[in-house]
């Protein structure tokens, strides 16, 4: 069985540990690779669904032989700089567009892969919706977004003005200058910030100051929300506050916990339990044809 | 410098679609004061779009002064209308007039995809209400982030479109290749294939007499869709809360494009077989639409080849010249926006 590692780019961290893994055999692949060195070959019809590229001399094909682990969260701009100007636009669409379909046809190790070819990343506002109905026992913060003049929040309410997209900007000291007509803003969030790195089963926190109790407690509730938003490796951010705990965000961009000492260990533990049960299945199935 | 192998002259924006910049807004007048003091403020739809969308147009042309239904232009967010979200409540306001403007939480949103250049001074009003309408709780018809899977088309036949035509004896898929690197594109049997673009940016459809002209070292560069070229007409199917509604085009004999030019086309009623609805029941039913356009080409044998199905049509042209109340599907249409 081959892993086959598509990537934004080798500063990835999960990209860094694929690289140096010595217990499995990964093709990685990045987007400037893909888009300087694949020949593609693919088939779409009733009868077959061939993904056939060469890369340096190596076939990549969407066979049981194949398990893909994508860590493309978006295409990066300065990809198009490359392509005449009038270009760049379409070049990105088509290029997601067959990045949607052909990385989807491959046996994955992602449960989900948008129309684009990427890890899904939501926006702050529809995650903290979610939280609030399906997961009751986090706290999420108040906020507002919408058109500046009904902002119903006060100024000197510890205010946090951001993006909805922007999952690392947490105190207001550090708060984005607003120069259009609407605005996004919420409650500083209070206590300790507490980021928890998961993939597969495996959950590591940033810091121990959790009882082993209630970090058992939590490792279920998070693995459970984990897959409410279909990640298999992803990041999330709480704030704990005594026994309260507030949902900040959960994204597939690793921002902080590679800095953790377990952090390539538990990458390459779960890479490898995951590869072997995809192998153990995929054997199992041969037999009993 | 790369360039990409379809030419610029063959990717014609969709009229319509683009945010007009220099738009100017007027405060609109047609709302009924009347169902607000009722306190109804809950039953409106709104239908919101470019201002020079056809859809939107063709809606507005249909409204009378006691209508549910409110258009609003993307282009006038903030000015005449605009919108707010308190943690997950979400509220339209729209001016009625000098000074005076009333809350709206509308029942149902119809939203018409737009088109902005990053550069342009409405993109980030595109990008939040977008996102808006991920949270909001209502229906919304034409879904901007849910029901994108037209975004690839190879996508939407895999997951999609070949499914739903195993169930079926009349649909099939057209063949598909999908070629980067030049050795490839030479082993290509080009005969019968045409091009197109592989994502929703619109392109024409292109046959090997055009493209071979093309600067083929391009493939090289990024992947590109070669399809099994259909000999026969086209059927277009809307379809609308299950129910559907199917027009045959006559093409304009002089055009020289694969994909019918439809201001030129004549447009006949057409019925269609229990199978096929099948197929647009499955497809539907896979996609979780309410409102969609689904495109085939009929063969000489009667095999219907799907080649996309569309989650914001523009239904407009259609149908323009056939009047609302004359019009079974815009009248369903109103009614459903109205009432159902």
């Amino acid at each position: 069985m081959n892993l086959l590692h598509f990537t934004m780019d080798y500063h990835d961290p999960i990209t860094q540990v694929i690289v140096q893994g010595s217990s499995y055999q990964a093709n990685v692949i990045t987007i400037d690779s893909f888009i300087k060195d694949v020949a593609v070959n693919d088939i779409c019809s009733q009868v077959q669904m061939k993904i056939n590229w060469n890369y340096q001399g190596i076939d990549i094909k969407n066979d049981e032989n194949t398990l893909l682990l994508n860590r493309m969260c978006h295409i990066p701009k300065r990809i198009f700089n490359f392509f005449r100007e009038s270009d760049q636009e379409y070049a990105l669409a088509e290029l997601q567009a067959y990045f949607g379909f052909a990385l989807n046809m491959f046996n994955k190790i992602d449960p989900k892969i948008n129309e684009y070819g990427c890890i899904p990343s939501y926006s702050l506002p529809y995650q903290w919706e979610k939280i609030k109905n399906e997961y009751p026992s986090f706290e999420t913060l108040e906020y507002y977004w919408g058109d500046k003049k009904y902002c119903h929040l006060k100024s000197n309410d510890n205010l946090v003005y951001s993006d909805i997209y922007q999952y690392n900007l947490w105190s207001k000291q550090h708060s984005l200058v607003n120069k259009t007509d609407s605005v996004f803003c919420f409650r500083e969030p209070k206590g300790v910030p507490l980021i928890v790195f998961v993939i597969g089963k495996s959950v590591l926190y940033s810091h121990r100051s959790l009882q082993d109790q209630s970090k058992k407690q939590l490792n279920r509730i998070l693995l459970e929300l984990v897959q409410t938003f279909g990640y298999f490796i992803c990041e999330i951010l709480l704030f704990i506050n005594h026994d309260q705990i507030t949902f900040a965000c959960i994204s597939p961009y690793i921002i902080q916990s590679h800095v953790n000492a377990q952090f390539e260990e538990t990458v390459n533990h779960e890479i490898t339990r995951i590869a072997a049960d995809y192998e153990q299945r995929f054997h199992a199935t041969r037999v009993s044809s | 410098m790369n360039n990409v192998f379809m030419p610029q002259e063959y990717r014609p924006r969709p009229s319509g679609a683009e945010l007009d910049g220099a738009h100017s807004p007027q405060a609109m007048e047609y709302l009924n004061s009347s169902l607000f003091s009722n306190g109804l403020s809950n039953h409106f739809t709104l239908c919101i779009g470019p201002k020079s969308d056809m859809v939107i147009q063709t809606i507005e042309r249909q409204l009378d002064k006691v209508s549910t239904i409110i258009t609003l232009y993307l282009e006038e967010m903030y000015q005449t209308w605009s919108w707010y979200c308190r943690n997950g409540t979400i509220n339209f306001v729209i001016k009625t007039g000098f000074q005076r403007c009333q809350s709206i939480v509308p029942k149902k949103i119809y939203f018409r995809s737009a088109y902005s250049d990053s550069n342009s001074i409405h993109a980030n009003k595109l990008y939040d209400f977008v996102n808006l309408l991920n949270i909001y709780r209502g229906e919304i018809l034409c879904h901007p982030i849910e029901h994108q899977l037209n975004n690839s088309k190879m996508l939407q036949a895999a997951l999609t479109i070949i499914p739903a035509s195993l169930h079926s004896k009349k649909v099939k898929c057209p063949t598909s290749y999908i070629i980067k690197s030049v050795k490839n594109f030479n082993q290509l049997n080009l005969k019968n294939l045409v091009v197109k673009s592989l994502s929703g940016m619109r392109s024409d459809v292109v046959d090997k007499e055009i493209f071979q002209q093309w600067n083929q070292s391009a493939v090289n560069h990024l992947p590109v869709l070669f399809q099994e070229k259909i000999s026969g007409y086209d059927v277009r199917v809307h379809s609308l809360n299950n129910k559907f509604y199917a027009k045959r085009v006559y093409q304009n004999k002089r055009s020289r494009t694969y994909r019918y030019n439809i201001t030129k086309s004549l447009l006949v009623d057409y019925t269609l077989l229990d199978d096929i609805e099948k197929f647009c029941t499955a497809v539907l039913k896979s996609e979780s639409l309410n409102l969609a356009g689904i495109d085939f080409k009929v063969d000489d044998e009667n095999n219907y080849f799907c080649f996309e199905i569309n989650p914001g049509p523009g239904w407009s042209a259609y149908y323009k010249n056939d009047g609302f109340k004359k019009n079974e599907f815009v009248y369903d249409l109103i009614e459903y926006l109205s009432h159902g």
